[in-house]
């Protein structure tokens, strides 16, 4: 018995190392602020591990997290004052099932970022990705460019611009 | 489903764009919301753009996970943040609750992937479209010589963004940015409310608003009225029995309001004029008084915006002296997170030095405000460096701030003194800067003449030693200065071999180590022998500089 936990516990850990980005990604479309995402990560990862033992093995990990975390968002609407959520029921749920749909594109939209990311040039690669570290913020990205906020916000908004495009064109390419 | 056009797509950009910072406000909210809810194709678009979102989150922790594994073989907990969430797991593991059966009333099951959609088990009920997300609406970019109220619940920090707040300041002046683009210094005693990312409200207290064109329509409440602004710069004060008083210096402003027998008031103020607004609301004009506010706002604006000047100089220096080949080490100190166990090391151009691990040190306040520093005052604080280089000639540079002088010596940087050409760089504890290099006939010493009295003690310094193999030549500076010479007697190749900065682990002749009693915020060896002038640029561009209080003293 023992050593069945045991197995079972390590295949939860290489479970959540190869899924938690992606079950970070999916309530993040669902959570649009990062810091609240993080926060119901966290408690979704909590549930996960709690509820393991109903998980069977062999089955969609990834399918059988993100309805924990579907959960727990629904569940974090009631319990703040100021909600993390945004988005009415509805929308959410078809958010979701859009993003059900497009998981494999995702996937490859995800490894395009990468290659998009190092098209950038240096102050704004820095900046980015500055901005997106965790527990970064605007003024954070600003000093570490050599920016003032304002323009950091902007240069923020061109540079989300030019990676969108330059995935949905370098998916465009492959596909071609 | 109807295709978007490139005007729509512009649009649903700037729209998400808000919403991942937060900053997107609630009519817009409900627009995106609706599009989302009946375009397929804006749902695609969305769900892509936040899925990059995340993706660049990942990449972000990416990076840094790249950085601590490249960094020296340290036993520090350089925890990748990626995988904070993971922690809960790890925790729920120890605590032997692995297999708690109930949790939720909720069933997960492993089906394929789709979507759960039981509204018969909504544990929530019907969503309120009240629930929007909370805006930012200003940050907090400057601000001199303050203190906050003691009644004042909110006490944000320099660079924090803003939500609708109250800010309350005893005294010194803060400079609050507005998204939409006006820029606040308010000046205490003052009471300012920030309600949206065009608006605020003055109860109390002086204020100065320079507002720029894209922000035309800036409005400030007060207490009979409230100011429009029209793409201008104007002073407001309110006094605490209920007056207020507005200066317009440039442009027009609107004044509009009522007094108590509910006649309403517009007040047209161009540039050079001012109104006083009685208690009960009655405007009339006034000459335009020299007040003392202006002034010593103009003062600290200046000394603010110098301010910022000498950071944005450093910042270039900073980016050269990375970008320098003959930067062998370079650690500029800044922009790490509070947490962070991994110093940077900035050479771009020497990829074969690596990370720093920091041990037991914390992060402070470097030379001036915002710039980070790490603290060295236990006798373990040290960082681990791997330095695999042998050089012949070199320069050491350091802004350092020494606390108190060890009775042996205050370590800057130290290698085991054991190994031929390993290298020492420190303060004595007569205050001497000494380099102390392993030769063949054992350790020497070069001493420099004493730079550290205690007058120089608690205060940031600049330190250089350059050693000069072709010359041989071990000249010292201070703040840019040459400070003393020496003859080198015995060159050798200078090693680092178990470097260790702000620490030395073994002192010859001793057996325990010893740690720095100060502060470092910026680092660098370099290939070569720096000349005075290259040295004393790197103190003049790098000197702290204080910025003049000039408001508490001015204070009606």
């Amino acid at each position: 018995m023992k050593e069945n936990v045991q197995d079972r516990s390590s295949e939860l850990v290489q479970l959540m190392m190869k899924y938690q980005r992606r079950i970070f990604a999916y309530i993040h479309t669902l959570v649009p602020s990062r810091s609240d995402a993080e926060d119901i990560l966290q408690e979704a990862s909590l549930t996960i591990c709690e509820k393991f033992s109903d998980f069977e093995s062999g089955t969609n990990f990834y399918s059988w997290a993100c309805q924990i975390s579907y959960w727990k968002v629904r569940a974090a609407r009631k319990k703040f004052a100021t909600s993390k959520v945004v988005f009415n029921q509805e929308v959410l749920d078809v958010i979701s099932e859009t993003r059900v749909e497009l998981e494999e594109e995702l996937d490859n939209r995800h490894g395009a970022l990468s290659r998009c990311l190092g098209k950038l040039n240096d102050r704004d690669r820095r900046m980015v990705l500055t901005r997106y570290e965790s527990g970064k913020n605007v003024t954070a990205a600003a000093q570490a460019s050599g920016r003032t906020i304002q323009g950091a916000y902007k240069a923020l908004n061109r540079i989300r611009k030019t990676l969108f495009d330059c995935v949905s064109f370098e998916l465009t390419t492959e596909k071609a | 489903m109807s295709k978007l056009s490139d005007k729509d797509i512009l649009e649903l950009h700037e729209l998400l764009d808000a919403l991942v910072e937060n900053n997107l406000p609630k009519d817009k909210l409900i627009r995106l919301e609706n599009w989302i809810s009946d375009n397929e194709e804006v749902r695609r678009y969305y769900v892509e753009f936040m899925d990059m979102s995340a993706s660049l989150r990942h990449y972000a922790e990416e990076l840094i996970s790249d950085d601590t594994e490249s960094s020296i073989e340290e036993k520090s907990n350089n925890l990748i943040s990626f995988w904070k969430p993971f922690l809960a797991v790890a925790a729920v593991l120890i605590l032997g609750i692995f297999f708690n059966q109930e949790f939720l009333n909720v069933s997960y099951n492993t089906d394929a992937p789709k979507v759960v959609r039981n509204k018969e088990t909504d544990p929530t009920g019907p969503v309120q479209r009240k629930e929007i997300i909370v805006d930012t609406v200003a940050v907090l970019t400057k601000s001199v010589g303050i203190t906050w109220d003691e009644s004042a619940n909110f006490r944000p920090n320099l660079g924090d963004t803003l939500e609708p707040s109250t800010l309350k300041l005893a005294k010194g002046l803060t400079q609050v940015e507005f998204l939409q683009g006006a820029t606040v210094v308010l000046e205490g005693p003052v009471e300012f409310s920030l309600e949206n990312p065009n608006e605020g409200s003055l109860s109390y207290g002086k204020l100065r608003a320079i507002v720029p064109k894209v922000a035309t329509g800036f409005t400030i409440s007060v207490p009979k009225g409230r100011v429009i602004d029209l793409g201008t710069d104007f002073g407001l004060h309110v006094h605490s029995g209920g007056s207020t008083e507005l200066f317009v210096y440039q442009g027009n402003v609107i004044y509009e309001g009522e007094t108590d027998s509910g006649e309403s008031i517009t007040r047209e103020v161009s540039g050079g004029e001012s109104i006083f607004v009685d208690p009960y609301g009655n405007a009339n004009w006034v000459e335009m008084p020299s007040e003392p506010f202006i002034s010593a706002a103009d003062l600290a604006f200046r000394s603010m915006e110098e301010s910022q000047r000498r950071h944005a100089a450093w910042v270039d220096l900073s980016n050269s002296i990375s970008a320098d080949p003959k930067t062998l080490l370079y650690f500029s100190f800044d922009n790490h997170s509070p947490w962070s166990r991994i110093l940077r090391n900035e050479s771009l151009a020497n990829s074969t030095v690596q990370n720093g691990a920091i041990v037991g040190c914390s992060w402070s306040e470097g030379r001036w405000s915002g710039k980070g520093a790490l603290s060295f005052k236990r006798k373990d604080d040290r960082v681990r460096l791997k330095l695999p280089s042998h050089l012949k000639s070199a320069t050491f540079s350091a802004w350092l701030k020494i606390d108190s002088l060890a009775q042996s010596i205050s370590p800057i940087i130290c290698s085991d003194p054991s190994t031929m050409g390993s290298t020492c760089w420190s303060v004595n504890g007569n205050g001497q800067i000494v380099l102390r290099t392993r030769t063949a006939k054992g350790n020497v010493f070069y001493e420099s003449a004493v730079a550290f009295r205690s007058d120089k003690l608690n205060r940031w310094a600049h330190v250089a030693t350059t050693y000069n193999a072709d010359d041989k030549m071990i000249s010292h500076y201070v703040n840019g200065r040459s400070f003393s010479r020496e003859k080198l007697i015995d060159p050798v190749i200078l090693t680092f071999p178990k470097a260790m900065l702000g620490h030395s682990s073994s002192m010859p002749g001793a057996n325990s180590g010893v740690a720095l009693n100060g502060s470092i915020d910026e680092f660098g060896i370099f290939e070569g022998v720096y000349d005075e002038e290259k040295i004393r640029r790197i103190y003049e561009i790098g000197r702290p500089f204080k910025v003049p209080n000039a408001v508490s003293a001015r204070l009606p």
